[in-house]
């Protein structure tokens, strides 16, 4: 779970980071007052998760408050890919001496925490050659390691401290909400101290059963909900073909297909092992929910999981006028001759291979 | 040399092991212990705290690891606990002495599994998983939940990140004549608490295995890993790769919580081109592995 820049900061404030003094508006008047109240001259930061937002006009300055709206009026309702910015923040502008990098990232390759400073901030991490990485194991991250830090940044003697709080802030920040990776990018200082211009951080969705307080931060839609509450691992994209499956890998691959024919894939939604007939209907109740469906592409392979069951499902979904779209179905493994034999029986056709599969998929849609 | 290591190098019979069973008296794992005792897994002893004295599957349930030990010198264990209990139940595994766990319990918070490598490195022990299929080598012995029909016993050792793409690809190296050795799935969360590269070595001397497929998927860098390994020590058997998630967007985790993309950082072109430098041929299809390890083993 991503958390977006004013979520984060509210993290950063409660666990000692220290951030610019802000506030968040909804609509162009909020940002006014809000601009007043922070102080000018301020910084509007449109609140949704991608990169680059400098970059792509995203953070505007304003010295007056005239400046504040019309800039304001420029940002809300922008549309940027998928998201449309419906939240701004509003920011003290904060002068500063020098930007820098910190983070503390899930080192998937080295199986440990990673502690990542650059004394370039502002740009990608991953395109800087100056850096420090750090590997330490995440329940504690170990003075030395923040020493090392200390003497890479070559940084005023006078922010000595400050730094050791800082680090150590971020890395309590990190533990407590179980985070993958806390960053800050810029980081920058004066002979004052430090502040966190950005901030990123991204949850580990496993772990938030032990943390309710984090739920808030959440920002699934009502399908997303629907498909969570059937237990389905379920990602809406923004195509037309519904693709479906039993197995992570599966769909993943199913899509991987469907792309390849030049079809678009409206959402991925895995079923899961082992699953039962009426988990199949509701895996079709839920894509059928997709505005703008034109056609299920549904990729089983039966291990655990029945294909008779499938079939099962799926004849239900289609007699109770689930199903409105064309559907496509590759069902192979477990009890396939059965399956198919139910489906046949019920007029709808079902192929073994995949390749069949997804030429007749391309037919559907032309 | 671990219990592990043995077994993928072929230096014990992997039916001989005597598996424990952690979770047995729950719906899923009573099932797939059916299953798995059905298959001829030498499962000789269930724990679930509380329930012990009781019987399932005509197996034995003790309330400890530390009983089924005592009692049935277990050696292995396949935990099927929920996400909630896995640390504690592995923990107590690895504590009293049990040197090879299976996760299949999917959705564990990554520091759990984190801290457990730690434990389980400190005693030369290893885990598979979390959110893994278990492992199989055909035709009798397979710790997990994986259909055995698509298992042949043969050559290829597959190690792999996703569970049905791994039945998928076995059944075409099966039905190819390949057949397969060994399956192993490394799990689908970020953190693989045994890794492609440990696991490639355990097989790097096993006559029996003729070449390894990975199945990859987007997100970290287990095959760039990997690609460098084989150039590093040059890997005595052929590789071929097949690896998922080409079309997948940025940002959104891929029904796998490892499955995820980072800007430039766990794309399928990233480990294709690693790949591609360490002469690793990837499949465009998963139906083509077959056909491509063919290609690689005449040479």
């Amino acid at each position: 779970m991503r958390l977006l820049e004013y979520e984060a900061k509210e993290l950063f404030k409660l666990y000692g980071v220290p951030v610019p003094k802000g506030a968040l508006a909804t609509n162009v008047n909020e940002a006014v007052e809000k601009a007043k109240e922070v102080g000018l001259p301020v910084v509007l930061k449109s609140q949704i998760p991608v990169g680059g937002r400098g970059k792509a006009g995203l953070i505007q300055k304003a010295s007056t408050l005239e400046e504040v709206e019309e800039k304001a009026k420029a940002l809300f309702g922008r549309k940027v890919g998928q998201y449309v910015v419906d939240k701004v923040l509003i920011e003290e502008f904060s002068p500063h001496t020098g930007e820098l990098y910190m983070s503390i990232f899930l080192d998937r390759g080295e199986r440990r925490f990673s502690y990542i400073l650059s004394r370039e901030g502002g740009v990608e991490v991953e395109s800087v050659k100056d850096k420090l990485v750090l590997n330490f194991d995440h329940w504690e991250l170990p003075d030395e390691i923040i020493e090392e830090g200390w003497k890479y940044l070559k940084l005023p003697e006078g922010l000595r401290n400050a730094y050791y709080d800082l680090a150590k802030a971020l890395h309590r920040l990190c533990e407590a909400t179980e985070a993958e990776l806390v960053e800050i990018n810029p980081l920058v200082y004066s002979e004052k101290g430090f502040k966190a211009l950005d901030a990123k951080i991204i949850i580990d969705d496993n772990a938030l059963f032990r943390h309710a307080d984090l739920e808030k931060y959440s920002k699934k839609t009502e399908l997303e909900k629907l498909a969570d509450q059937y237990g389905f691992s379920f990602v809406p994209l923004e195509g037309n073909v519904a693709v479906v499956g039993n197995g992570a890998g599966l769909v993943l691959s199913s899509l991987d297909l469907v792309t390849y024919k030049g079809l678009k894939p409206a959402c991925f939604l895995d079923v899961g092992g082992g699953a039962p007939a009426d988990r199949v209907y509701q895996a079709l109740k839920v894509v059928s929910k997709i505005e703008g469906l034109k056609a299920i592409f549904m990729n089983i392979f039966g291990g655990i999981t029945n294909c008779v069951e499938v079939a099962k499902g799926v004849i239900k979904a289609r007699d109770d006028g689930i199903i409105k779209v064309p559907l496509v179905l590759r069902i192979a493994g477990t009890e396939e001759e059965k399956a198919r034999k139910i489906l046949e029986e019920n007029n709808i056709h079902s192929y073994i291979e995949v390749e069949d599969a997804l030429r007749a998929l391309e037919e559907v849609k032309a | 040399m671990s219990l592990l290591a043995d077994i993928l190098s072929g230096k014990r019979e992997a039916s001989d092991v005597k598996v424990l069973v952690q979770g047995i008296t729950g719906r899923y794992g009573r099932f797939h212990s059916e299953l798995m005792l059905k298959y001829g897994t030498r499962i000789v002893a269930g724990v679930t705290p509380g329930k012990g004295g009781q019987e399932v599957l005509g197996v034995p349930v003790y309330n400890t690891v530390k009983e089924a030990i005592e009692e049935k010198g277990v050696e292995a264990s396949i935990v099927f606990v929920p996400a909630k209990f896995y640390y504690s139940a592995v923990h107590e595994a690895l504590e009293n002495g049990i040197s090879l766990i299976v996760g299949i319990t999917e959705r564990v918070p990554v520091r759990d599994t984190l801290k457990l490598l730690h434990e389980a490195r400190e005693r030369n022990a290893n885990i598979i998983g979390p959110n893994t299929p278990g492992v199989i080598v055909p035709p009798k012995f397979k710790m997990g939940i994986m259909p055995p029909q698509p298992f042949k016993e043969g050559c290829i050792a597959v190690f792999s990140r996703s569970g049905t793409l791994t039945y998928e690809i076995s059944n075409y190296l099966s039905k190819d004549g390949l057949g397969v050795f060994a399956a192993v799935g490394i799990g689908g969360d970020p953190i693989n608490s045994t890794n492609f590269i440990e696991l490639m070595e355990m097989v790097k001397d096993n006559p029996k295995v003729e070449g390894v497929v990975i199945i990859g998927e987007i997100g970290g860098e287990a095959e760039e890993r990997v690609a460098k390994y084989i150039i590093e020590t040059k890997y005595p058997k052929p590789v071929v790769s097949y690896i998922a998630g080409r079309s997948a967007p940025k940002e959104k985790r891929m029904g796998h919580a490892g499955a995820i993309i980072y800007g430039s950082y766990g794309t399928v072109e990233s480990k294709e081109a690693a790949f591609a430098k360490a002469g690793v041929p990837v499949a465009k299809l998963p139906s083509e592995v077959p056909k491509l390890m063919k290609e690689k083993l005449k040479k």
